[in-house]
């Protein structure tokens, strides 16, 4: 198969190939090399690519397909990670220079796993989590090199979107997987809390922090999905609860499900046009395949930003208060700032926000005893133009940098611990991509998944490529 | 709810071990005038205030 088309092939085609030995592992890796050496000097979605451990694996899983061994779901399959998550004798930094120095001995669980179920680990995403300002470059999103890819998962978005690599594994506190995920085009799957390990996660906030996949497709998030999920000993966090075989949940048809558009997240004072347009053309869709689509209005949305904000940056703060304290300078001005405020919130204010958490969660996910999904837009516009935020110095900016948080759609299902997944639903007259938001109840990913799965297999959205990296 | 003063949030940084420089001091105070004023906004319905109960401990791994 051409390179080119092999690295447009969806991860679930190419591990089914490699089974039947129509492909080798081999030149699947070195077409994403080919391609990362080719592009990624312009996008820096990569901090570190392994290429000769990775190319070692690929003749490895070659010849285990060879002699006929019981081959993993992922066998063969190349993945990246976002540098959030520890990985064995290989730099993790979480974009700090902070943690330059930081060389892990053992993976985290979902890197683990990963690697159990045979896929190539061929390098780490560049993120912004740790780092406002990118220690190799900035990204850029490949629609359109001006524009940013959001954030913190930027560089697994931009592979993705790309095809620097297969799939990648991303992390998601406050929307860190479907903000970059909906501006770059592609599939991005936040998990319910405690669905999936947070062993060797470098942590932002314990209690909203989730680990998740971000792929082309919606069958190739499932089969990811399913390889990461499920209780680990080392995250007593993790819920004991087995996993379901999400792939056999997929379906083309949305016959019997209720699903509601949420009118506070489609208001057009706060919302793009275009954003609204596109997420109400594919609630009509959604209609046509079966579904009973309405409008639904959940007033206590409008203000949960400054709930999230305290939480999580209490948490944040916390873990981070001795870096902080001893050594502010090697913090970027942006978090640093964030992290002082967020150590001076009163006790009063703590224990308000998180009973506001309580409450939003019992109202939250009693809305799933009327829907079985709820949709929104991922982002309220499409992808903004690259630019460093300056230091505010006037309480109107500071109310200005809160109300860019306000309206953001991603924060109700971080708030209340309950999955969501963003998938592509079309493009701004610019040509930039749109994400739809699909929420469900804690621990329905399979419905999340079905409702993604039938919209994308309708629509044409998800095979789109940026004009960038055409050949 | 009065703003905080700059001088007041230095002050409070210190009492939690950390020394908020000049160039930081201002976004510093600004912001967290604004997140403490818009929580205050927000009202915690009386009957719900023991609403706080750890949720992880409310049944949370039930299941489907």
């Amino acid at each position: 198969m051409d390179h080119e088309m092999l690295t447009r092939t969806t991860a679930t085609e190419l591990v089914s190939l490699i089974a039947q030995q129509q492909l080798s592992p081999v030149e699947i890796v070195e077409a994403y090399f080919e391609r990362i050496d080719r592009y990624d000097l312009l996008l820096s979605s990569y901090l570190n690519v392994c290429r000769e451990t990775a190319l070692a694996e690929a003749h490895a899983a070659e010849r285990a397909v060879r002699r006929g061994v019981a081959l993993g779901p992922l066998h063969g399959l190349p993945i990246a990670v976002k540098d959030q998550f520890a990985t064995r004798n290989l730099r993790t930094t979480g974009g700090s220079t902070g943690l330059a120095d930081f060389v892990p001995t053992e993976d985290a669980t979902v890197v683990a796993r990963a690697r159990e179920a045979g896929a190539i680990l061929i390098g780490k995403h560049n993120m912004a989590a740790l780092g406002d300002r990118f220690k190799v470059g900035e990204p850029k999103n490949p629609w359109d090199i001006t524009r940013s890819a959001s954030g913190s998962s930027t560089g697994s978005a931009i592979a993705v979107a790309a095809s620097l690599c297969a799939v990648s594994l991303g992390e998601d506190t406050g929307g860190s997987i479907r903000l970059p995920a909906a501006v770059t085009g592609i599939v991005g799957l936040r998990p319910t809390w405690g669905r999936v390990s947070r062993h060797g996660l470098l942590p932002l906030c314990w209690s909203m922090d989730t680990a998740g996949p971000m792929t082309r497709t919606v069958e190739d998030a499932a089969l990811l999905l399913n390889v990461i999920a499920g209780y680990d000993p080392k995250d007593p966090l993790t819920s004991r609860q087995p996993v379901p075989n999400y792939r056999q949940h997929l379906a083309p048809t949305l016959g019997g499900l209720r699903i509601g558009l949420l009118q506070q997240l489609l208001e057009e004072s706060v919302i793009s046009p275009e954003v609204t347009r596109a997420v109400r053309l594919a609630g009509s869709q959604m209609e046509r395949l079966g579904a009973t689509v309405t409008e639904v209005s959940v007033p206590m949305l409008k203000g949960i930003a400054p709930v999230l904000l305290v939480i999580s940056g209490s948490q944040g703060a916390f873990n981070y208060h001795d870096l902080l304290r001893i050594r502010p300078s090697e913090i970027s001005p942006a978090l640093r700032r964030g992290w002082f405020v967020a150590s001076l919130y009163p006790a009063q204010a703590l224990l308000k926000a998180n009973c506001l958490r309580a409450i939003f969660r019992q109202e939250w996910t009693k809305l799933f005893d009327s829907y079985d999904a709820l949709i929104s837009p991922t982002t309220p516009d499409i992808a903004p133009k690259i630019k460093y935020s300056g230091i505010i110095t006037t309480r109107g900016e500071a109310e200005q940098h809160l109300a860019a948080l306000v309206h953001r759609p991603t924060l109700a299902a971080s708030l209340a611990g309950t999955p969501a997944l963003t998938i592509p639903c079309g493009f701004s007259t610019n040509n930039l991509p749109l994400g739809l938001q699909i929420m469900t109840a804690p621990w329905r990913e399979d419905v999340m998944l079905r409702v993604g799965y039938a919209y994308e297999q309708s629509t044409l959205w998800h095979q789109q490529r940026p004009t960038l990296v055409e050949r | 709810m009065v703003d905080l003063t700059f001088e007041q949030v230095a002050a409070l940084a210190r009492a939690v071990g950390l020394t908020i420089e000049d160039t930081d001091l201002v976004e510093v105070t600004h912001r967290l005038n604004v997140v403490l004023s818009a929580l205050e906004t927000i009202e915690v319905p009386s009957e719900k205030a023991e609403g706080s109960a750890l949720w992880l401990a409310e049944g949370w791994d039930d299941g489907p």
